[in-house]
């Protein structure tokens, strides 16, 4: 067993509780919550970026909340990359603010101390991660060392091997033991968990989970995968041609939304069952049976339902894409128009 | 201290299959009354699940009165044997998945309200 296999099991075998949490951080059991106060991490005001005739975003408005995790969902193009890299102060803006605790980030020595970014392709200023390591421990006060070392021990890299020869996974998470063991108030992360396999997309989430519970670590992750992101934001933002669609709580889109296969011994019609007081978005009917989608609780339908004497109700989960289609056509006109 | 399991797949938001784990193992009695929780920090590392969503399932627990947060100490279950209430969801929780398949089979309302009459009947004579 090479000692890269042999780390790599230490690292992600331990299944134990109280194995994996420990590391370079404060290890106290005390409950640390809820972390720092509830300020606004990230305020973005009517903010635009143009280059030239291309508007990359063009007025997105958008507050996050410290020790959060914010999902920003996108197509290619949509502009996520560029309000990350507004967000790293890494970009002016050719119009608007984009404050991270109150003040302008764009060149803003003090606040880009706090802020690491995660770029969909990292770039490194040295060879490798040994290099890279010492090199952040002179930049950034906040450097921890401890976790450092840990986190080697879950995304287990070789230190001296030359980052131009890894793959595009083990330089994500090269870039990612750097970033987190600095340590930062605010995470970016374009397109985190791309080239991760499952076993490392989830340490990296229980690794995050932790920080943001121990330091109050504030985490915007962009992707153009939903499902990715489903179960692990708290909010998510959509993002559309340089424009913010929606931002909502996680929970309340899906809470908001059922869908359900019925089947009645006599043909029910859209309209009765609107007429009981569905709000349907969807319906459609296959023989006898019939799928609406309805915006409605769970409670809400089975009482509906319920009283009409069906031969058949079952509730199917609703995945986010759906939701996030019907919060479109909600949101957009001509969206609406395309899936009518 | 034991961990309650979530699926990231069911489509059941996870502060809500966090929710209904702690009933049904303070039901069932696999966590004892003024037993310790596992804190925030700890759930969410350890099931890689976003803090927050634990916090929002410690904090509606406690509304609902099954747990109590000791400031500086953390979550503890409640006095659960002498809420009924919870026992009692959890038997109703157990005989929906019955009547669901009964239901599916095509056994009419009127056969399952009989038999649930002949069993409750059964019980009052016994």
């Amino acid at each position: 067993m090479s000692e890269q296999e042999r780390t790599r099991q230490e690292g992600l075998l331990q299944d134990s509780p109280a194995a994996f949490p420990g590391g370079g951080t404060t290890a106290s059991d005390q409950p640390q919550w809820p972390a720092p106060a509830e300020e606004a991490v990230i305020d973005a005001e009517d903010l635009k970026k143009h280059f030239g005739a291309v508007k990359a975003l063009d007025g997105v408005s958008c507050r996050i909340i410290g020790a959060s995790i914010f999902g920003l969902i996108g197509s290619n193009g949509a502009g996520k990359s560029t309000f990350l890299r507004l967000a790293a102060g890494v970009y002016k803006p050719t119009a608007g603010h984009m404050l991270y605790r109150g003040q302008p980030v764009f060149e803003n020595t003090a606040a880009k101390s706090e802020i690491q970014f995660v770029a969909d392709q990292p770039y490194f200023h040295f060879d490798n991660l040994k290099k890279m390591a010492s090199f952040f421990r002179s930049l950034y006060r906040s450097w921890d060392q401890p976790l450092y070392e840990e986190l080697r021990r879950i995304f287990p890299l070789r230190e001296e091997q030359r980052l131009d020869h890894m793959s595009k996974g083990m330089q994500r998470q090269a870039a990612l033991i750097l970033a987190i063991a600095a340590k930062p108030r605010l995470l970016l992360m374009d397109e985190a968990f791309d080239g991760l396999d499952p076993v490392m997309r989830q340490n990296l989430k229980r690794v995050l989970a932790r920080q943001v519970s121990d330091s109050g670590m504030t985490v915007l992750i962009a992707s153009q995968n939903l499902r990715e992101l489903e179960d692990f934001c708290d909010h998510v933002g959509l993002l559309h041609e340089g424009g913010l669609l929606f931002v909502e709580e996680l929970d309340k889109l899906r809470l908001s939304l059922v869908k359900a296969q019925i089947a009645f011994r006599e043909p029910v019609s859209e309209n009765a069952l609107k007429d009981l007081g569905l709000d349907i978005l969807r319906f459609s009917a296959r023989g006898s049976l019939i799928e609406i989608l309805s915006r409605n609780t769970e409670q809400e339908l089975r009482s509906v339902v319920i009283q009409q004497n069906p031969l058949l109700l079952d509730v199917l989960p609703l995945t986010l894409e759906e939701v996030f289609i019907y919060e479109l056509s909600r949101k957009s006109y001509v969206v609406s128009e395309l899936l009518a | 201290m034991v961990y309650p399991e979530v699926n990231l797949q069911s489509g059941v938001p996870i502060y809500r299959q966090l929710k209904n784990a702690y009933h049904r193992m303070a039901a069932l009695g696999i966590i004892q009354p003024h037993e310790q929780l596992p804190s925030v920090r700890q759930l969410a590392t350890e099931l890689g699940i976003n803090p927050n969503t634990v916090q929002k399932a410690y904090r509606e627990l406690e509304q609902e009165g099954l747990i109590y947060a000791v400031p500086g100490r953390g979550n503890f279950l409640g006095s659960v044997r002498e809420d009924l209430a919870v026992e009692r969801e959890e038997i109703l929780r157990n005989f929906r998945p019955a009547v669901h398949v009964a239901w599916t089979a095509g056994i009419t309302r009127e056969a399952l309200h009989n038999l649930l009459d002949e069993c409750i009947s059964d019980q009052l004579t016994d």
